[in-house]
Parts: C-alpha cells; sequence; structure tokens
C-alpha cells in the first residue's frame, strides 16, 4: 500500500516583518497568504488530498480574526484538499486558544485542526497520529504518545526540535530523532525548523514554503511525501522571495566594484531580500564608490541590509591630497583623520563624496 | 608706475583748446576744481587711453558735444624708471586714428594693437576695471559701495602671490561644505529642528511606541478579561451541577416538613397562654383579700397602741403650760425696772453734755484773741513799710554802664598822657606838684614844669578828644546820679537795695495775715464778739459726758433684753396651748377608728381562723399558675424551634431562587464576557505590538543612521568653517598688515575683516561688530577708500607701485575723519604716487601735496 501527501510547516501567519519598512513588510505578510493558494495548487497538480501541516500555522498565540478568516478562506478553496493543522509553539491549543475561535464558526469543512492526540484515519489503513502543543511549554516529549502498536500505514505529524540539531539538551520536550523507529512511523511530518532538513530516519523538516529570515539562503518549498520512500521526499519550490545573507571580506587593494557586483546579479531583484555583511578593508575613495553603489541596489531590492562595522575604511590622506589638492580640505581630512572617532570616520567618507561630485 | 603729464583735446567740454596736465609728481597731486569742470572726464580719457581700441566706438561719447572731432589723449608716464609716452587718436576709423607708444623724444615703441598688447604687459591689465588700474582709480562713486568687482578681487588675490596654492582650493571647500550643509538641511531645518527622513523617524518611533503601549494595554486587558472568563465559566459549571440541585430540593422539602410541625406547637401555646392568664387573675385576687385583712389587722393594733401614748403627750403638755405661764408674769416685772433705769440715764446725760458745750466756746474765744492780736501786729508792721516799699525803682544798669564808661575814658586819658620821670636831680614842679629823683608823674594835655629858673610848658597835641569824651562821660554819670537823689553810684545801689527788701518783707507779711485771717480782721472781730456772751452758772455733773453716755447704753440693752425673753416665753405658750388642742383632735378621731374595727375585724380568735383561711386560697392560687407556666414554657421551646425551622425553610427556597437568578445572570455575562474576549482576540493585539515593536525598531536604526550623518556633517561643516577661517586669515595677513594702522588712525580701537573674494566684511569696534553693508554710506565710504589705500600701499612695498586716482571722494566724511584720512592719503603717497580729483577746493587744500594746475592743450600749427 503507498499514500502520497504534502507535508508543509511553520506558515506563521501574521508574521509582522516589523523590522522592514511598510511596503515590504505588507509585501511579506501578504506572500504567506498567497503561498497557501500556491500549496492547494500543487496538491491538486501531484493528485494528493492530504496536505498535514506541522505547527506553527499561526505566528501569534492569539492572531486577528483577519489572519484567521484569510487563512481559512485560502484553504477553504482548495477543497477538496484535506488540511491538517497541528498547534505548534507559536500557536498552542489551549483555553480559549485561537483554535477554540476557528472552532466557533471559522471552520471549512475541509480543514482539520488537530487539537487531541486522538488518531485519525486519512484513508482506511492510514493512520495519522498527532502530537499538538497545549501549552508555551509543555515539558515533555509530545510523541511519546506514538509509542502504541497499529497497523498498516502510520504516518507522524509533530512540532519541536530534535535533538541532533543541536538544540538545548537539557529541553524536555525534544523529539528524539529516532522517533519513526521507536513507535514504529512509516513517516514523521515535523515542524519548527525553518529550513528543509531530514531529523532523523524518515523523520523530515520541510521548512517554510515562503522564506522569512536570512539563517537558510532558501527559498520556500513543500515536501511531497511518497510512503514507499519515506526517507526521500520530493521538494516542490512554494517561495516567491529569496532571502540572502551574503558576506564579503574586501581587500584593501580593492578599486573596483566587481566583488559587489557579483553578488547583484540575480533575477527579479524586487523579490530578493539580502543581508551583506562588509569585513576586511577598502579605502574611503573606494568605500565611497560602494557605497554609492549599493544605494542604487538597494533601490531595486525587496530589502537590502548592510552590516559594515567589522569593515575597516583606510583614510590615506596622502591618497585625498590627489583629490583634495593642498588647500583648505586637505588640512580638513587631515584634520579629521587624526580625530579618527566614528563622527570624524563618517564626516571623512562625507567630504570624500562630495568632494567627487 | 606713474603719471608725470596727462594732456587731451577735443575731448568733451575741453574741445579743441584741450587740457594740459603737466609736471605731476612722484607722491601727491591734487587737482581741486568746481563740478563741471571736467575731473571726471580726465579720469575717463586716461582710462580709454590705455585700455580702448583707437576704433571703439565706446569712445564716441568723449567727442564734444554738437562736433565729430577726434578726441585726442597723450599720457606721458614713468615705467620702472623709464619715462614713455602713449598717444591716442579715437578718429574711428579714420586714418587719423591713432594708438602709439613713444619714447618722450618721439621715438615709436609699438603702434596700434602691437601698442595695445605693450599696455597690457606693461600696465598688468587689458581694459578698464582690470589690474592695478581698476582696483586703485576710483572714479565718481565708486568708493560708495564696498563689493569689489570679480576683476578687483583677482587683482587683489594676485598681490597676495603667497598664498595662491591656499586660494585654489577655497571654493572646493566651499563646494564641499555647500554639498554638507544642503545634505544636512535636509535633516534639520533652519532651527535645527528634526526634518524630512529624521523628522518621519522621529515622528514614527512616538507613534510605535504608543501603539507598543496601546496593545500591551489591550494585552493586559484580554489577559484580564481571560481570567475573568474562566473564573466565571467555573462558577456557571458549579451553579449548573444537577447533582447539587438535587440536594438543594431535598434539604428543602425536610425543613419545609420539620416547620409545619412547629407551626402547631405555636398554636398550643396561645391557649396555653389564655389559661395562665387566668390564672394569674385568680391568685392576685386572693392575695389582695389576704392583703386587706393584714392591713386592717395591723391597723387596729397601731391605733390602739397610738391612742395610749398621745395620753401621755397630753399629760406632759398640761404641766409645762404651768411652768411657762409663771416664767411669763417673772419676765414682765424685770421688764419694767430695766426700763426705769434707762429713763434716769438720759437725765445725767443732758446734764454732763451742757457742761461740755460751754467749756469748749471759751476755748475759742480765747483763741481768737490772740490771732486777732496778731493779726493786727501784722497789719501795723505792713503800712510802716509801705512808704519804702513803694519807691520809684532805680536803672542801676545804665548807671554801671554810665560808670564804666567814665572810667575808659579816663585811662584812655591817662594812658595816652606823657611821664614826667625825674632820673637824677630834683625837684622838680609839674602843675605843682613836686617829684624828686626817681619819681614820675603824667602829664595830662598840658603841664607846667619848674626845674629851678627854669619853666618849661609842655602840651600834649591831640589829647583834647580824649579828655572831652572823659568830660562828657562824667558828667553823664553825675547828672544819671543826680535823678536818683544820691551822691554816689553806691548809694544808689543801697538805696535799691532798701527798697528790695522792703518789698520782700511786705509780700512775706501779707501772706501770713492772709493765713490768719482769711476773711479778714473784721471777720475775726465778728466772730470773736459772737462768743463774748456768757451763760448762766451750770451746776456740776454727776457723770462725766463719757461717762453718762456709756450708763445709758448699758440701760438700752438691759431693757432690749427682758423685752425680748417676755416675747419669747409669750410664744412657747401659744404653742405649748395649740399642741395640746391638736393632740386632743387626733385622739378623738384614733378612738373613732378603733371603734369601727374592733367591730369589723371580732375578736383575735375569730381573726386567726379568718387568716388561715385567706392563706391557704392565696396558696392554691399560687400552685395552679405554676402548672400552666411549666407547660407554656415547654411550648415556647418547641415554637422557638419551629421558628428556626421555618426560617432555614425559607433560606432554602431563596436559596434556590438566588441560585437560579445566579445561573441566569452569570449566563448571560459569561456569555457577553466571551464575545467581548473574542472580539478582543480578535483585534489581534498580539501582532500589532510585534509590528509595532519591528516598527519602532527599524524607525530607530534610520533615527540612529541619521543622527549619525547629521553630527558627521555638522563636524565636517565646522572643520571646513574653521580651516576656511584659519586660511582667511593667513591669506589676508599682508592686506590686514598695510590696512590696520590707517585703519587705527581713522577708527582708534577697530580691525576690519574681509570675506573670500576681500570684500570688507565686518567692521570690529569696542562698541560692536558691524556688517559692511550695514554701515553709513560715509563710514563704507572710508572703509572702502582706505581698503583702496591698503592696497597701493601692498603694491608698493611689493616693488610695483601704481597711481593712486581718487576722483571726488571722502563726500560724506566730517571735518575730524577727512583730517584724519588726509593723513593716510599723505603716507601712502610717500611710497606710491596718488592723484585726488575734487570740487570741493577749500577742504581739499588742507590735503597740501602738489597742486595740479591744468593749462590749454591747443593744436600747434
Amino acid at each position: 500500500m503507498r499514500f502520497r501527501f504534502l507535508h508543509t510547516a511553520d506558515w506563521q501567519l501574521g508574521k509582522p516583518f516589523g523590522g522592514f519598512d511598510t511596503e515590504t513588510s505588507m509585501r511579506l505578510q501578504d506572500e504567506r497568504f498567497q503561498v497557501i493558494s500556491r500549496i492547494g495548487d500543487i496538491a491538486a497538480e501531484q493528485g494528493v488530498r492530504d496536505i498535514l501541516v506541522a505547527g506553527d500555522v499561526f505566528d501569534q498565540e492569539q492572531p486577528s480574526d483577519r489572519v484567521l478568516r484569510r487563512a481559512m478562506d485560502r484553504m477553504g478553496e482548495k477543497a477538496p484538499c484535506r488540511w491538517w493543522l497541528l498547534p505548534g509553539n507559536h500557536d498552542p491549543a489551549g483555553p480559549d486558544s485561537l483554535w477554540d475561535r476557528l472552532a466557533a464558526g471559522m471552520l471549512p469543512s475541509n480543514v482539520h485542526p488537530l487539537l487531541t492526540p486522538e488518531p485519525h484515519d486519512l484513508e482506511p489503513g492510514v493512520t495519522l497520529l498527532s502530537a499538538p502543543w497545549t501549552s508555551k511549554d509543555p515539558g515533555r516529549d509530545l510523541t511519546e504518545v506514538f509509542d502504541n502498536d497499529g497497523e498498516g500505514i502510520r504516518i507522524g505529524i509533530a512540532h519541536g526540535s530534535v535533538q541532533a540539531f543541536g538544540s538545548d539538551p537539557d529541553q524536555t520536550s525534544i523529539i528524539p530523532s529516532d522517533r519513526a523507529d521507536r513507535s514504529g512511523l512509516t513517516y514523521l511530518a515535523l515542524g519548527d525548523w525553518h529550513g528543509m532538513k531530514q531529523a532523523g530516519p524518515r523523520a523530515w523538516y520541510p521548512g517554510t514554503p515562503e522564506a522569512d529570515s536570512f539563517i537558510n539562503n532558501t527559498r520556500g518549498q513543500v515536501l511531497l511525501v511518497d510512503t514507499d520512500e519515506p526517507d526521500a521526499p520530493q521538494a516542490l519550490s512554494t517561495g516567491t522571495f529569496t532571502w540572502l545573507a551574503s558576506s564579503l571580506t574586501c581587500a584593501v587593494e580593492e578599486t573596483s566594484l566587481e566583488p559587489l557586483q557579483a553578488l547583484f546579479d540575480l533575477p527579479a531583484l524586487d523579490t530578493v531580500l539580502i543581508s551583506l555583511t562588509l569585513q576586511g578593508a577598502l579605502t574611503l575613495p573606494v568605500k565611497t564608490d560602494w557605497d554609492r553603489y549599493l544605494a542604487e541596489q538597494a533601490s531595486r531590492l525587496a530589502a537590502l541590509r548592510i552590516d559594515h562595522d567589522a569593515l575597516d575604511v583606510i583614510t590615506d590622506t596622502s591618497a585625498l591630497n590627489d583629490l583634495l589638492g593642498d588647500g583648505v580640505l586637505s588640512k580638513v581630512a587631515a584634520r579629521l583623520s587624526a580625530d579618527g572617532s566614528p563622527d570624524a570616520e563618517a564626516a571623512l567618507q562625507l567630504l570624500d563624496a562630495y568632494a567627487r561630485r | 608706475m606713474l603719471f608725470s603729464a596727462i594732456r587731451l583735446r577735443n575731448v568733451r567740454q575741453f574741445g579743441p583748446d584741450g587740457l594740459a596736465i603737466e609736471g605731476l609728481s612722484p607722491g601727491l597731486n591734487v587737482l581741486t576744481k568746481p563740478n563741471e569742470f571736467g575731473k571726471s572726464t580726465i579720469l575717463r580719457a586716461v582710462q580709454d587711453a590705455l585700455f580702448l581700441k583707437a576704433s571703439s566706438k565706446k569712445a564716441s561719447d568723449l567727442v564734444p558735444f554738437g562736433t565729430d572731432e577726434a578726441p585726442y589723449v597723450e599720457l606721458e608716464l614713468e615705467l620702472a624708471g623709464t619715462p614713455f609716452r602713449i598717444r591716442k587718436c579715437f578718429a574711428f576709423g579714420k586714418k587719423a586714428t591713432l594708438h602709439r607708444i613713444e619714447t618722450l623724444a618721439g621715438v615709436e615703441i609699438a603702434r596700434d594693437g602691437e601698442a595695445q598688447q605693450w599696455v597690457t604687459a606693461n600696465i598688468g591689465a587689458s581694459s578698464v576695471g582690470e589690474g592695478l588700474p581698476g582696483l586703485l582709480w576710483m572714479g565718481q562713486g565708486d568708493a560708495l559701495t564696498t563689493v569689489l568687482t570679480p576683476a578687483h578681487t583677482e587683482t587683489a588675490q594676485g598681490m597676495l602671490s603667497d598664498a595662491v596654492t591656499e586660494v585654489a582650493g577655497g571654493d572646493a571647500a566651499r563646494d564641499v561644505a555647500d554639498a554638507a550643509a544642503a545634505a544636512l538641511r535636509e535633516i534639520e531645518d533652519g532651527n535645527r529642528r528634526p526634518k524630512g527622513q529624521l523628522k518621519d523617524a522621529l515622528a514614527q518611533i512616538e507613534q510605535q511606541t504608543a501603539a507598543i503601549s496601546e496593545a500591551e494595554a489591550a494585552l493586559r486587558r484580554t489577559a484580564a478579561l481571560r481570567e475573568q472568563v474562566r473564573s466565571l465559566r467555573r462558577r456557571v459549571t458549579s451553579l449548573t451541577d444537577p447533582a447539587e440541585d438535587a440536594r438543594l430540593t431535598a434539604d428543602i422539602e425536610k425543613a419545609r416538613l420539620e416547620a409545619e410541625k412547629a407551626s402547631k406547637a405555636e398554636a398550643d401555646l396561645g391557649h396555653t397562654e389564655a389559661d395562665l392568664a387566668r390564672s394569674r387573675d385568680d391568685l392576685s385576687r386572693a392575695e389582695k383579700v389576704l392583703f386587706a385583712f393584714e392591713g386592717d389587722a395591723n391597723s387596729l393594733k397601731e391605733r390602739v397602741k397610738k391612742q395610749s401614748m398621745a395620753e401621755a403627750n397630753r399629760l406632759q403638755l398640761d404641766e409645762a403650760l404651768g411652768h411657762t405661764d409663771a416664767q411669763l408674769r417673772d419676765s414682765a416685772e424685770r421688764a419694767v425696772k430695766a426700763e426705769q433705769r434707762h429713763r434716769q440715764a438720759e437725765l445725767v446725760l443732758r446734764q454732763a453734755s451742757a457742761h461740755a458745750r460751754r467749756a469748749l466756746e471759751t476755748q475759742r474765744r480765747e483763741d481768737l484773741q490772740k490771732q486777732l492780736k496778731a493779726a493786727e501786729a501784722l497789719q501795723a508792721e505792713i503800712v510802716a513799710l509801705k512808704p519804702i516799699a513803694d519807691r520809684e525803682r532805680l536803672d542801676l544798669k545804665t548807671l554801671a554802664l554810665l560808670e564804666r564808661s567814665a572810667i575808659e575814658a579816663d585811662a584812655a586819658l591817662s594812658a595816652q598822657a606823657p611821664i614826667l620821670s625825674v632820673e637824677t636831680g630834683g625837684p622838680v614842679d609839674l602843675d605843682g606838684l613836686t617829684l624828686n629823683a626817681g619819681d614820675t608823674a603824667p602829664i595830662i594835655r598840658a603841664g607846667r614844669v619848674v626845674v629851678g629858673e627854669t619853666v618849661l610848658s609842655i602840651s600834649q597835641a591831640g589829647s583834647d578828644q580824649a579828655q572831652s569824651k572823659a568830660r562828657d562821660t562824667k558828667r553823664a554819670l553825675q547828672e544819671a546820679l543826680v535823678k536818683t537823689g544820691c551822691a554816689t553810684i553806691d548809694d544808689a545801689r543801697h538805696f535799691e537795695g532798701e527798697t528790695k527788701s522792703a518789698n520782700a518783707a511786705t509780700a512775706a507779711k501779707r501772706e501770713e495775715l492772709a493765713r490768719m485771717a482769711p476773711d479778714g480782721l473784721n471777720a475775726l472781730a465778728e466772730e470773736l464778739a459772737g462768743l463774748q456772751t456768757d451763760g448762766d452758772d451750770l451746776e456740776a455733773p454727776q457723770q462725766t459726758l463719757p461717762e453718762a453716755e456709756a450708763a445709758l447704753a448699758e440701760a438700752e440693752i438691759q431693757v432690749r433684753e427682758r423685752r425680748a425673753a417676755a416675747a419669747v416665753l409669750e410664744e412657747e405658750l401659744a404653742k405649748l396651748t395649740k399642741q395640746l388642742a391638736d393632740l386632743q383632735i387626733t385622739m378623738a378621731v384614733d378612738q373613732a377608728d378603733i371603734d369601727r374595727l374592733s367591730v369589723e375585724l371580732g375578736t383575735e380568735s375569730e381573726q386567726a381562723k379568718r387568716r388561715t383561711e385567706l392563706e391557704a386560697d392565696v396558696e392554691n392560687a399560687r400552685a395552679a399558675q405554676g402548672t400552666i407556666f411549666l407547660r407554656m414554657e415547654a411550648l415556647q421551646r418547641e415554637v422557638e424551634a419551629g421558628t428556626l425551622l421555618k426560617d432555614r425553610h425559607a433560606r432554602l427556597v431563596e436559596n434556590q431562587k438566588q441560585r437560579q437568578r445566579d445561573r441566569t445572570r452569570d449566563g448571560e455575562k459569561l456569555a457577553r464576557d466571551e464575545a467581548t474576549l473574542n472580539a478582543q482576540l480578535g483585534q489581534g493585539a498580539a501582532e500589532n505590538l510585534d509590528a509595532a515593536r519591528g516598527k519602532c525598531a527599524a524607525a530607530e536604526r534610520t533615527r540612529d543612521k541619521l543622527e549619525a550623518k547629521r553630527r558627521a556633517l555638522k563636524l565636517l561643516i565646522q572643520t571646513i568653517g574653521e580651516e576656511q577661517a584659519e586660511r582667511q586669515e593667513r591669506f589676508l595677513a599682508p592686506v590686514r598688515r598695510e590696512s590696520m594702522p590707517m585703519l587705527r588712525h581713522v577708527y582708534g580701537e577697530a580691525a576690519l575683516h574681509f570675506d573670500s573674494k576681500l570684500n570688507p566684511e565686518t567692521l570690529e569696534r569696542p562698541s560692536g561688530s558691524f556688517e559692511s553693508k550695514a554701515l553709513s554710506a560715509g563710514t563704507q565710504e572710508q572703509i572702502a577708500l582706505l581698503t583702496r589705500l591698503g592696497f597701493a600701499k601692498l603694491s608698493a612695498s611689493q616693488g610695483s607701485p601704481a597711481p593712486l586716482i581718487l576722483d571726488d571722494v571722502l563726500v560724506y566724511a566730517d571735518d575730524d575723519r577727512v583730517e584724519r584720512i588726509f593723513d593716510v592719503i599723505r603716507e601712502v603717497a610717500k611710497v606710491t604716487q596718488v592723484i585726488v580729483l575734487s570740487c570741493r577746493e577749500r577742504l581739499f587744500e588742507r590735503l597740501g601735496g602738489q597742486p595740479i594746475e591744468p593749462k590749454p592743450f591747443p593744436l600747434r600749427d
């Protein structure tokens, strides 16, 4: 017997992305709803009915009604797909939780919250075992409830860290990486890790369907799982935005923009977010050129963050003299250079930039 | 460079006769001519001769009005000690056009275009306004603006050749500073308040901070409401518990049955209370009958006893009455005797009083006689003193003054008199006074001295006046004494002393007399006459007056005591009589009661029997009441217990109703609170909080970035400003060096600051710093002039002296300033040529220098 389904997690709907400008944060928020429709489309394309969402469907314990309704509308539109939603650490089930609000008239018929460990038959011979979070800190391995015998295909769905992933070893809610073996599961659908990873035998994290941080450098995806090949789920791209964390070590001899230009040689720059760390050293004139170039690129990208705390700017006043002559400006440059304070350094860069106009 | 001659012909008003200024000195040259003479024309002609092409139509306004003559200008000048002549004729393309440089001997050096190049090379300028001529030749009104033209600035900067390299950086620094200022203006406004993105970021931080607070408050409200809902939910669950409902219903039924039982006991208690009331009445009646019987029996006993005691009292009263009556009679007799003694004492007292009055009158008469005699003696003494006391008083003060004048006049006369001293020999006769050796005598006014046979007559010149005064004063004194009737002034003093003594004695005696006879001697005599008659001889008294008075008082006391004793006894007798009457009445009444009660109560044995019967009735009634009372207490206990049971039943019923009401109320409230909670949760406060925190953090990053840029821009602008100021200082040092002494000479303590274009910018004076443009027209003109003088001196000190031409300057200066500026001009004229043109003849005569005397310059045949 063979069973196929989609495995996704960590949608964190309603995440505000407040660190970005208003337009970008709105686009990022909106895209997390749009990806639901794309997942539904993929399910239809792949001929699967069940979509397992392994926790953290919502970013907040108590999202707004707007977030709940938009999510339910998107999922409801994709019937006959069935959405199996597991409460995670961000959105645990409990008294007066968001799940109660959903149950009070918001749930479409094809959306099934997994609020208790009670098994569900996805179809004859296919059992879904769930380990929902009922509080922010359960204090135990919730997948322990899977330790029972059963027949047919047994699929577990859980949310949380796996020890092998370097989480705090004292954390009591950690899931053993061999949970699938221990509990005789055909496949363990996990959530919590925002990048795609295998957590153990027949146990996978799909990552977020729409990336939300610079950590993993991947675009969003879902896993198409075939119980015949539980260790080789197929990753299907769903994300729109690309989040890139780049680091560039500069050589003081550098005089061109080429190392920078290579970073921005990407398609659809307006859907790309880059966090760029500059380190090493640049001369002041080159740094001025780079700043100008980066300012241009920033206007093309969805977002550009630059960290140049670790970058030394070499303010060689002799080099400046070529530009500034030996008049007032060269003396100003010499004074600022000798000052050495961050303000003086910034003033020197401004001087360089203005003198070049 | 210096001019030695300027010649014009056919130039404006100078026409064909022309004008020649010859022999200009290397120092100060002054041309003072009235307006319309053509001073400005001379400067214009010099400038055009040097810099205007001979063919230039610009020279057309040099053509004399109404002619078409070609203007001709000829200049003789010295360059580095070599003389040259420049000849120029503006014939506007005609053959006569001429531009020629030649030696004074007429040897051509350059012509036309070459001549122009020669001028440019040697004068350092190719057009009007350029080079040193442009800077140093001040036409009319040029001094009224302190702003240098760009060409002037360039020339001035050229003179400051040491600072050329620094000059090169000036514009770039300004551009950078301008760019930085423009960038800063995007961040803050003129009042240094945040602007643009920085303002937006700060507003965003404020807005998001408020949003954070609001969201946190919303979350707190939601959490509180959630707790409330949970609590309410537990309560509603408890209120709707069916087991609890069943338990409550059973309790109510049980209480109801117990309450019914209690109601029956209440009815029984009512009946028993009626029985008890009846029993109480029976007992009360029996007790009253027994009490009345006992009262009558006791009353009879008391009355019999009282009657016996009354009889004893009556006997005592009779005895007391007899005794009191006897005392009363005795007391009346003693009172009569006392009254007789009193009358006798009164007679003795009257006799003693008459005798005493007669003795007092005799004593008074004797005293009055003595007093009258003494008063009459005093009156006689006063009369005797009167002639002396009434004498007229003398003016001793005037007499003393006259005496003193006479003494002083004599003294003066003596002081003036020569002294005749007989040294040896003698005797000598002086007016009859013999003087021997060693004697001396004064000669007053004149003297006759006889020495032997010799007779000397001596007269003292000038002593007449003193002698006359001595005589006059003596006469005045004598006349005054004659008026007083005294021979000498001492007599007068004695006379006046007697008068004063008599006056004093008279006053003392009058005072004594007034004391003795305040109403006069006659009043004393009348009083004495009134006492003169002696009465008949009186019988000697039995007692003295005090003894008689004491005896009468003693008699009066005895009379009062006897009378009081009699009154007391009379009162006692009346009282005893009344007591006896009252007692007799009481005894009669009591005897009547005794008789009545004896009939009613019967004998003592009959009374004992009756008492026993009545006491048995009371005891029976009391026993019946005790029985009823015990029954009623038992019923009351039952009723009290029943009340509690009925209360409990009612409370349980009310509890059940309250539970239903609570269930309804709490259920409704729970529904409302749940709806509110859901509505609050639906607003997504946590989302809002996260979003606001993110936006706030982003705005803070923007703010920090812009603030850092703001600080950097300010630092850059400030550093550039400081460097520019320092550069300016260095650059202007030579100008300052030359102009400062001049400035101080004119204004005292002052300093002039220049801007980057070398324009005077501010004038610092002890009273403050003044922008050049804000100064008065006069001061502006003076500063412009002083600046030119400074540059002229600087140029000379650099080995390139150039003439300074001043046309109509110092229009607005006061005399003091003019003098000081003249000093400066004279000083500058020591190192370079200065040509001053002015219409103010008298003022500029004071400047000195070489006067310019123009001559005609007609065309020679």
